[in-house]
């Protein structure tokens, strides 16, 4: 039995739904806040996750960041060496969806070559004639930057946790794949 | 070779930040690199490393994998508390193959070192194996001390041991250890066999 710490961080523009998706996860699907209230640092959610037919889990600390760019230096301090990424759009804000490669750039600049499982998430599906963003050109440019892509609600409770699980399983398997690596050095 | 940080020397791991039931922390003090203790996510990651007694030390050395930023402290209180720092490194990335850095500790004394680990070069880093050279006896110092040492001595280091103390005082030591005849309890010298005894003796009395 083994418990895995991941620090996730979660970035995206602002009011894309980070720190909803955020909420919902931690409540399992119990709270959404309908009024936005703007993060101006970091909040921190931790969660635990038990991985399928195993008796291990993974503990997320979620490190739900500004989107507001006035704040973004701030967190990328509080951030250090993360562990998994879950990047996060509108998929009625096409703004947004563009604003994802710079987010990703960002990223990839601190973390140095560090390979790190990530998830791109096209969040306020509900708002389904609003929408600007199409699944299948998410999805494309999500693979093409080796990202699983996944589709929520917040608002509609619709897949909130998916995104997490993914994660966590993600960096289980990645635990499982470094064992295997230093079991052959030495 | 001296090893306090030998589980079999009485040293013990009493604290590490992660742990994986199959990967224990006490792999870094059982002697050999094949097995480890790894870390389980995120940093800083630390463990600290209890001695029997409180040990001098002249050189630790840390086999790793993908450790990056690597902190010693000490404490001298029997607690582990009121640590200090006493060495810092940044270690090379050595893709494919264990790290083996070392620590100049000039003689420092401690009851307990802690090694925290504030970064990596990938999520997760192991420790295989810890290693403590326990500083060399210089003369005036307590033929208790050369004891305390003796039975972890390795005798094919002898020129170690001419080297750190005077021909009279190693006879000294030596005649005293010889005259106990049988191991002591405290300090167990099992493995000296006598032809490792004379041919120590040979060479301790070659200045003469
Ligand atoms: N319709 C709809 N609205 C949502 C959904 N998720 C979040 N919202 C709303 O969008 C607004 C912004 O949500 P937040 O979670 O605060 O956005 P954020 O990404 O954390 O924003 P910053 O903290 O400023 O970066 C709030 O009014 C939410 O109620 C969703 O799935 N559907
Ligand atoms: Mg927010």
């Amino acid at each position: 039995m083994v418990k895995l710490r991941a620090k996730c961080i979660l970035v995206g523009d602002a009011s894309v739904g980070k720190s909803a998706l955020s909420q919902m996860f931690r409540s399992d699907g119990a709270h959404f806040q309908k009024n936005y209230s703007m993060t101006a640092g970091v909040e921190l959610v931790v969660k635990s996750v038990n991985i399928p037919d195993s008796a291990d889990s993974v503990e997320l600390f979620l490190f739900d960041s500004a989107g507001k760019e006035t704040f973004v230096e701030a967190c990328e301090k509080l951030w250090g060496q993360p562990s998994v990424l879950c990047l996060v759009f509108d998929v009625s804000s096409e703004v947004s969806f563009r604003s994802c490669a710079l987010w990703l750039d960002r990223i990839r600049a601190l973390c140095q070559g560090l390979q790190m499982p990530g998830v791109l998430v096209g969040n306020k599906s509900d708002l389904s004639s609003r929408r600007e963003v199409e699944t299948a050109v998410a999805q494309e440019w999500a693979q093409s930057q080796g990202l699983e892509y996944h589709e929520t609600s917040a608002k509609e409770m619709e897949n909130c946790e998916a995104p997490f699980l993914s994660l966590a399983q993600a960096f289980y398997t990645l635990y499982q794949d470094r064992i295997q690596t230093i079991q052959t050095l030495a | 070779m001296i090893d306090a940080a030998l589980s079999s020397s009485g040293a013990q791991v009493i604290v590490a930040a992660s742990s994986d039931e199959n990967y224990p922390p006490d792999n870094i003090i059982n002697g050999n690199t094949e097995s480890f203790w790894i870390s389980t996510g995120m940093f800083p990651q630390e463990f600290i490393i209890r001695f029997a007694d409180a040990v001098k030390m002249s050189l630790v050395t840390i086999h790793s994998y993908n450790v990056k930023n690597l902190k010693i402290e000490k404490s001298t209180s029997s607690d582990a508390t009121d640590f200090d720092v006493i060495a810092q490194k940044e270690f090379e990335h050595t893709e494919g193959n264990l790290q083996a850095n070392d620590f100049s500790l000039s003689g420092t004394t401690a009851t307990h070192l802690r090694f925290i680990i504030t970064s990596g070069y990938d999520h997760f880093v192991s420790v295989h194996r810890q290693h403590l050279v326990l500083r060399s006896v210089t003369v005036g110092q307590s033929l208790h001390l050369f004891l305390f040492l003796w039975p972890s001595l390795v005798f094919s280091s002898c020129d170690w041991v001419l080297a750190g103390i005077t021909p009279h005082l190693a006879i000294a030591s030596f005649t005293c250890l010889w005259s106990l005849g049988q191991p002591s309890a405290r300090f167990p010298i099992s493995d000296i066999t006598s032809s490792l005894l004379s041919s120590l003796m040979k060479r301790l009395c070659a200045p003469f």
